[in-house]
């Protein structure tokens, strides 16, 4: 069996949050998360679900590529 | 806390409360006016701590399902590296005994696995949170 490690995923998050200027609480409250899932995501700790993931796209209007790409 | 925590913690404290209730009571009861019961009553009798515990369990599973994805996964995490440590601990102390090193009796052993895998389960979660900070 070949187990593969995931690629490391860089997020733009942070960078468009603060271009709306949300707090991670309101970013968090709009995506139904927590503040910490949310840090995670922008500190890049942690890749989201893809509903997390296409929940952000709707929000930033903006597709996924354009927030996360293979670092 | 959100609402999903503050939920589940007020579930655990009624539990834990009603399981040191029922504890306490079934042990005073089979010491006491239950010692001449049937078998199958002081059983029932006996197992009764079980009952709060399993409710918690229910609480548990619930909070699972209501919290976010990255919670859900830094506690069960926590969960698997808590029963990791507890499965290695008292296999350890299986073989110890079985090498006559220490006496083990295995009623306390029983008794000691579910609140020791709680117990380990707040450190654990403690360090699969702190990766993802």
């Amino acid at each position: 069996m070949v187990c593969r490690e995931a690629l490391p995923v860089k997020s733009q998050v942070r960078t468009l949050r603060e271009q709306h200027g949300w707090s991670q609480g309101e970013l968090a409250e709009q995506l139904e998360v927590s503040r910490q899932t949310v840090n995670a995501i922008e500190t890049e700790k942690y890749d989201p679900s893809i509903k997390l993931a296409f929940k952000m796209s709707r929000l930033f209007e903006l597709p996924i590529e354009s927030i996360f790409s293979e670092d | 806390m959100n609402a999903a925590e503050k939920r589940y913690t007020r579930r655990m404290i009624i539990t834990m409360s009603l399981y040191c209730v029922f504890l306490f009571s079934s042990i005073l009861a089979l010491r006491g006016f239950a010692a001449d019961w049937p078998l199958l009553a002081k059983a029932l009798l006996a197992i009764t701590p079980v009952v709060p515990v399993a409710y918690f369990g229910k609480a548990f599973v619930i909070y699972l399902n209501e919290c976010d994805e990255l919670m859900r996964r830094i506690e069960l995490e926590a969960i698997g590296l808590s029963s990791l440590v507890v499965g290695l601990l008292f296999l350890s102390l299986g073989f110890l005994g079985r090498a006559g090193i220490i006496a083990l009796d295995g009623i306390t052993v029983a008794v000691w696995v579910f609140p020791l895998l709680c117990g380990f389960y707040g450190a654990t979660k403690w360090f699969a949170a702190k990766r993802y900070q």
